[in-house]
């Protein structure tokens, strides 16, 4: 047997549902697989219960641990990292819960902020020189660590609350309309905000390399008039500077 | 390539754990040197590096890897080594080390320490991707001996003499784990001393010490989550006066106690490092 065969073979034993036997292991020593048997699916749970940890405490134990199996089932990990394995999980729950969208939200809340907490440095916007920026041509560089998705739940509410330890979050609800969270690093501390579409439109121009005037353009389009677009623009830039969403100019 | 030979250094160190990451960063932990799990800072920013490099201007520090896979008949992934070289580069430790182990192949990996056969093919994967890495990282490698709770029908030789055939063709260096030596020793049934003996000893830069937790069948599981027991204690005791001078870490992963705790266990190892001295003393 080539080592490739025996590795490869054992791979598919880890994976398997049951530890049963391998001829390639010494017949003395066969019940030793079921160590690495056990070890392989406690290390991924617990890599799920570490990032996982407000949606674990929103589900429970139970339908936590049956989330978890099912998604190791599916996801074999591949990354040469164990920090990467969460990912996908929120999709993973969506298919479990299709009735309880707060459950996908609130792991991908988790998921996101752990990236966001080992995601790229930024620089620190040079504040002493924005009053010689030529804003209608400027182009916004956004935080590297930003990412957005769609939310229809209080989400936001629920996570804070079971971070904050309360024992009795809110109940999950609709929100009026859908809505958008953004998640991103200020400094070394993770964050997350909800946000209006139109925001969202205006970050991606940016990300896009779009200048802050096609920004206020666009909004021009979709607000009251060209007095609240320029409100709603300056509004905008204000809390992504402090808020480092916004971290250079070109 | 030949590697540059790696200056010994001699020190009690202990693992950089979140716990205790207060008294490394205010310098007050009276550690030699500290160990990092180097995957836990292989992120692309972030606090993990902005601490790391806090406390590296306090204490030598020493990486230590767990997802090389040294063994795999796959060979290498370019994005760890790229990663790890980055780390390397930025933290200038004592050294790299990483385990005679593989974790996957075929595109998974199953993040465990996984046990090679000890083949003549495997000899040669692993020294292949040992040679890889060390002229990647352009530095030498470390080479950590696994605990083990199989062994393979094929095996040829015993781990002593395959991790001294992988220091002979590759000039590799070695991280001796003792208990992973008593644990391995007693699941498989050799004798601890006779794996001292077939260590090329001079190769040894440093010590691993930690506890380990009786699982089913008799079997004993490197667990990392209690106290280094006296058993492994008397054999880092016989060990310590063949190795000269070698870097020495209580290794703690789990069930974490107070940094005193292991400050403790590091006098310890430090007073039994002694010749003359021993448990009872």
């Amino acid at each position: 047997m080539t080592l490739h065969d025996l590795q490869s073979e054992f791979c598919s034993f880890l994976r398997s549902d049951r530890a049963t036997p391998l001829a390639s292991v010494a017949p003395a020593a066969q019940r030793g697989l079921g160590v690495y048997h056990f070890a392989h699916r406690a290390t991924l749970g617990a890599a799920l219960r570490d990032v996982f940890e407000r949606t674990h405490a929103w589900l429970g134990d139970a339908r936590f641990e049956q989330a978890a199996d099912r998604h190791i089932a599916l996801h074999p990990p591949s990354s040469w990292t164990l920090a990467d394995y969460g990912a996908g999980f929120d999709e993973t729950l969506s298919a479990l819960y299709p009735d309880h969208p707060e459950v996908a939200e609130l792991a991908w809340l988790d998921w996101t902020l752990r990236a966001a907490f080992n995601g790229p440095d930024s620089p620190e916007l040079d504040l002493a020189g924005l009053a010689e920026v030529d804003w209608d041509r400027a182009r916004l560089v956004i935080n590297p660590t930003l990412a957005s998705r769609p939310i229809v739940t209080n989400v936001a509410l629920i996570w804070q609350a079971l971070d904050d330890g309360e024992a009795d979050p809110p109940p999950a609800d609709r929100l009026p309309s859908e809505a958008v969270l953004t998640v991103w690093r200020q400094g070394l501390v993770p964050r997350f905000q909800t946000i209006e579409f139109v925001e969202l439109d205006a970050l991606g121009l940016a990300m896009r390399g779009e200048s802050f005037g096609a920004i206020c353009a666009m909004l021009a389009k979709s607000s009251a008039g060209s007095e609240a677009a320029a409100a709603q623009a300056g509004a905008m830039l204000q809390r992504w500077i402090s808020e480092a969403v916004l971290v250079a100019l070109t | 390539m030949p590697q540059p030979s790696l200056p010994r250094f001699a020190g009690f160190g202990l693992g950089m754990r979140t716990e205790h990451y207060d008294a490394y960063l205010s310098g007050t932990a009276p550690a030699d040197f500290v160990e990092i799990i180097s995957e836990n800072f292989m992120g692309e920013g972030g606090r993990p590096l902005h601490l790391l490099e806090r406390v590296r201007q306090n204490y030598p520090v020493a990486m230590h890897g767990v997802s090389m896979s040294i063994g795999s008949a796959d060979g290498l992934r370019a994005d760890y080594l790229a990663r790890l070289k980055r780390l390397a580069d930025r933290i200038e430790p004592l050294w790299v080390s990483d385990h005679l182990c593989w974790t996957g192949v075929d595109g998974f990996n199953s993040h465990d320490l996984l046990p090679l056969p000890y083949t003549r093919e495997a000899l040669e994967t692993a020294a292949r991707n040992i040679a890889l890495a060390q002229d990647l990282l352009d530095r030498p490698l470390l080479i950590e001996n696994p605990s083990s709770y199989i062994h393979f029908a094929d095996d040829a030789m015993a781990e002593w003499e395959f991790l001294a055939e992988l220091t002979r063709r590759t000039g590799c260096y070695l991280l001796l784990d003792i208990n992973n030596i008593y644990v391995s020793a007693t699941n498989h049934g050799f004798d601890p001393l006779a794996y001292l003996a077939g260590i090329p000893l001079e190769r040894v830069r440093q010590v691993h010490l930690a506890g380990h937790s009786a699982g089913q069948d008799g079997l004993l599981i490197d667990t990392h989550d209690h106290p280094v027991p006296d058993p492994v204690w008397a054999l880092y005791a016989q060990a310590m006066p063949m190795l000269g001078k070698v870097a020495v870490m209580i290794e703690r992963d789990d069930d974490i106690p107070p940094l005193e705790t292991l400050l403790d266990e590091l006098a310890l190892a430090r007073r039994l490092a002694k010749p003359g001295e021993s448990l009872a003393a």
